[in-house]
């Protein structure tokens, strides 16, 4: 780096020797009043004071405005956007975090609402297995207690109807010894024999 | 060499010296109220969303502060106006100067001289009253065996005097050298063009090299302006802190 500098130096000394060396020329020509003679305008070293003094009027003009107006206002903008920005980042931030904190609450709510309607669908489930268990039972009760009843009467009925087979029996035998045999019987004591018989019968079935 | 040529408009003399207002400093005047102008309006705009004139105010802005954090550091604000004028000033040389019949100010070497001797004085000043005799140890780098030394600090001062002549020399040169080129090719195109018969088709490659060294010269006036404040900012880091 140091050795391109140097090379670089040695350039450059080279150049402001030319310079020199034109700028006398030059300088020769224009003491002849021969402005346009040859040699750059670079080295003409009579404008040299004009040149340096109006740049750093320039300069010093740029360098006050741009560091006590044109700067400072475009850095203001600058910032104004950068918080701009960060506030709406923020704003959004802040936002969202609502949203998620809602968004859990309504999954919560949701969680909530299911477990309390399966709850509820349980109990009225319950309730009505309960009531038809309840009805069924009474139902049977009561047709079993019905069964029970017409049994009875049927049986009653069936013996009803046997007293009367063996009153009807003893009849059919006196009238049938009054036929044949002429001999008069008493019916009670027919019916006595009967019912004995059939009790005999009954017991040997 | 007419296009370097300097012309008084309004003659002025104070105490023997010859200032007077000529087509430089005209296009000084051009250039700075053009850049006053352009970054005013960017700068009053203020609007949280930038218009076209207000974003190439804050890219410019944006660039200088840029170059400035990546080649000083945050400690490097102080000197952001002095690096946004220098690089304001050069760019508006390079670019004003492209326009046909203007005057190219950063193509004379009292100019860049100027700036360049502007940034010298800003180090050697603001680093010695910063730093006192610590200064001095700019030109010892550390590690270096005794014997070694005073070539070595030798090599130091030198490179370090050469830097505003490495600097003004380097602006000056490219300004002047592209001028010249494309003048010396514009005057290919005028000599094919009056050669008289069919001569005036040998113009077209003049004409059409010519144009590419037109948009080439615009990079080397953006490029020019950079490499300038890029050097003058590695320069003023020295005053920011001393490496070694």
């Amino acid at each position: 780096m140091s050795k391109m500098k140097t090379v670089l130096l040695a350039m450059s000394f080279a150049i402001l020797h030319a310079g020199y060396a034109l700028a006398e020329e030059v300088a020769a020509h224009s003491e002849a009043g021969v402005h346009e003679g040859g040699g750059m305008p670079q080295f003409n070293f009579e404008s040299w004071a004009g040149q340096i003094f109006w740049m750093v009027v320039f300069f010093i003009i740029l360098y006050t405005i741009f560091s006590k107006a044109v700067l400072p206002a475009i850095s203001d903008t600058l910032e104004t956007r950068k918080s701009h920005i960060e506030d709406h980042v923020k704003a959004a931030e802040i936002l969202s975090a609502e949203a998620e904190q809602i968004e859990a609450a309504l999954k919560e709510a949701l969680r909530n609402a299911g477990h309390k309607a399966s709850e509820e669908i349980q109990f009225v489930e319950n309730e009505a297995k309960a009531r038809n268990h309840d009805a069924l039972s009474s139902f049977r009760a009561r047709f079993e207690s019905d069964i029970s009843s017409a049994e009875g009467r049927i049986a009653k009925a069936c013996q009803n109807a046997m007293s009367d087979m063996d009153s009807i029996a003893a009849d059919i035998a006196t009238k049938m010894a009054e036929k044949i045999a002429g001999i008069k019987a008493d019916p009670s004591q027919a019916e006595t024999v009967v019912r004995s018989l059939s009790d005999k019968g009954r017991k040997a079935a | 060499m007419h296009q370097f040529q300097i012309s008084p408009i309004i003659p002025i003399e104070v105490g023997g010296w010859d200032i007077s207002f000529t087509n430089s400093s005209l296009w000084m005047l051009i250039g700075a109220v053009l850049s006053l102008v352009l970054l005013g309006v960017a700068a009053s705009r203020k609007s949280i969303v930038p218009g076209r004139i207000q974003l190439i105010g804050e890219e410019i802005y944006g660039f200088v502060e840029d170059l400035i954090t990546d080649n000083i550091g945050h400690k490097g604000r102080e000197y952001f106006p002095l690096v946004f004028t220098m690089f304001m000033i050069i760019i508006m040389g390079g670019m004003l100067g492209m326009l046909p019949y203007s005057f190219t100010y950063t193509s004379h070497l009292a100019v860049t001289g100027a700036l360049a001797f502007l940034v010298f004085f800003t180090v050697l000043m603001v680093g010695i009253a910063r730093h006192g005799t610590h200064f001095l140890h700019l030109f010892i780098p550390p590690g270096v065996p005794g014997w070694l030394l005073p070539l070595v600090v030798l090599i130091e001062i030198v490179s370090f005097i050469s830097r505003p002549i490495t600097l003004s020399v380097r602006l000056f040169a490219n300004m002047v050298a592209g001028h010249v080129l494309m003048k010396v090719v514009a005057g290919f195109g005028i000599m094919f063009a009056t050669m008289g018969g069919l001569g005036w088709l040998g113009s077209l490659l003049p004409v059409i090299f010519n144009v590419a060294i037109i948009g080439f010269e615009f990079f080397i006036a953006f490029i020019q302006a950079y490499v300038f404040a890029v050097l003058t900012c590695i320069y003023l880091k020295d005053t920011v802190e001393i490496a070694h």
